[in-house]
């Protein structure tokens, strides 16, 4: 769907009317404790439901348990193939440019900072990675997938997050409109789909047009599911670039809980990177992809670690023409991707188990390295600043 | 661009090329007396083999959000500008 900054404007004062309801009525009635109770058991599809489940969680888990009925199950699958092959550069992205890009806007940064207080970074940060390898697992729409019952406990959350930010007092309606409203959906769905493709340029990353379509369809279905009203998130690569552009450049500033939140994130990633030695690194990392002004504006702070980070995406073209040319090249950085991606996860997650074999499952099952889609580049479109 | 960057990228450069030159020549300097002036030389030839590496590799293009975020604060954008 098209969108002006008027259309943008009224995505503002809507919410998610079915979860919301849902979470409302599990209020009035007291029910919030038994379905969080109940809920925590159910984390797979086709498991029954435990008794005693209030009836209105009943309706909402039946009415939201299906994909939208137009998935197409190619792109999907191509989009797994995408991110198999990125999926160390697609967690970086998502990282380091995706979170600290959440934080520019400050009414977002304003509503993570209320929300979650101080270990908001590596819960949110974990839970998001979870979530896209429950989405990247073959099999994630299907019985036994962890991927659905993860989507409508999300989009609970957030329903529940609505209530509170109204009751509470702690948001201001009149200004800020409806709390994580569609076009704050919409627009976190540009920071996890075409945002993170910009990432992966900026990072070096060689992509086909058609892994970067397919990547960011996955994420179309995958918000829809979350919440966003049919026929509202951009339809192609060429719609989003239009509403991220305007949706960034609209609200994207300075803010001090931004800045904090910010400064939280690097804290978290020292942690996870061994030693200290290389620590000034991260800030690096994140003041390359975010660029300068945003980065001063999250009070990311400045390191010589910025001229050798600069350096990245030219080392990764020179990896990547090892892994192209050579078979124990390629082995070797494989295996490489593999630690880096499990190591970022597991400390992420605190030892809690990640189900990270997917990749591994896919290639096994259909028999795939798929290098060759590298040779025709995809690079992401121009902005599109609003007249 | 910093020594260890360089290095590494002229190593990796290196790489591509063939393992197989390297090793030869590899085998050839165990047989050799002055193996410093050597290093120096090939730490040397690294250096200068990553800088190319690194310059036929380098991205040319500016970050997404920070072409944004100009446009942004050029127009006044601020917190609460909602």
């Amino acid at each position: 769907m098209h969108h002006t900054p008027e259309s943008m404007s009224a995505l503002r004062r809507v919410g998610d009317e079915l979860a919301d309801a849902t979470v409302e009525t599990l209020f009035e009635r007291g029910e919030v404790g038994r379905f969080n109770t109940l809920m925590r058991y159910v984390s797979t599809v086709g498991q029954e439901l435990p008794e005693g489940l209030p009836d209105v969680a009943h309706e909402y888990l039946r009415a939201t348990a299906a994909p939208p009925s137009w998935v197409d199950w190619g792109e999907m699958e191509r989009a797994r193939l995408f991110f198999i092959d990125n999926n160390v550069h697609v967690s970086t992205a998502l990282a380091f440019s995706a979170m600290p890009a959440c934080y520019v806007i400050p009414h977002v940064a304003r509503l993570l900072s209320a929300t979650h207080g101080l270990e908001y970074p590596s819960r949110r940060m974990a839970e998001t990675g979870q979530f896209t390898v429950y989405l990247m697992q073959p099999d994630a729409f299907e019985a036994g997938s962890r991927f659905v019952p993860a989507v409508q406990k999300v989009r609970l959350l957030h329903a529940s997050i609505r209530y509170h930010m109204r009751r509470e007092g702690l948001w201001d309606e009149e200004a800020l409109g409806t709390p994580i409203c569609q076009e704050d959906m919409i627009g976190g769905l540009m920071i996890f789909s075409i945002q993170v493709l910009d990432a992966l340029h900026r990072l070096g990353v060689h992509m086909s047009a058609e892994g970067a379509a397919s990547y960011f369809y996955a994420w179309r279905v995958v918000g829809e599911m979350l919440g966003i009203s049919p026929g509202q998130a951009p339809a192609d690569l060429e719609e989003a670039r239009l509403f991220s552009d305007q949706y960034m450049t609209r609200y994207m500033g300075p803010s001090e809980e931004g800045a904090r939140l910010t400064r939280q994130l690097i804290d978290l990633y020292e942690e996870v990177v061994p030693g200290t030695l290389l620590d000034p690194a991260v800030a690096a990392l994140i003041r390359y992809l975010v660029g300068d002004t945003c980065a001063d504006w999250l009070q990311v702070p400045r390191s010589a670690w910025d001229t050798a980070v600069k350096a990245s995406p030219a080392l990764l073209g020179v990896l990547e023409t090892v892994e192209d040319r050579s078979p124990l090249g390629a082995w070797a950085l494989d295996r490489l991707g593999h630690l880096t991606t499990h190591l970022e996860l597991s400390s992420l997650t605190r030892g809690r188990v990640m189900q990270y074999a997917v990749p591994e499952q896919l290639r096994k099952e259909y028999g795939l390295t798929s290098t060759g889609s590298r040779s025709h580049r995809w690079v992401p479109p121009p902005p599109a600043f609003p007249s | 661009m910093s020594d260890p960057v360089l290095i590494a990228a002229g190593a990796a450069d290196l790489v591509v090329e063939g393992v197989g030159t390297a090793l030869r020549r590899a085998g050839a300097l165990l047989g050799r007396s002055d193996l410093a002036a050597l290093a120096r030389d090939g730490r040397e030839e690294l250096r200068q083999r990553g800088s190319l590496a690194l310059r036929r590799h380098a991205p040319t293009t500016e970050s997404h959000l920070e072409l944004l975020a100009r446009r942004a604060a050029s127009r006044g954008s601020g917190p609460g500008d909602v």
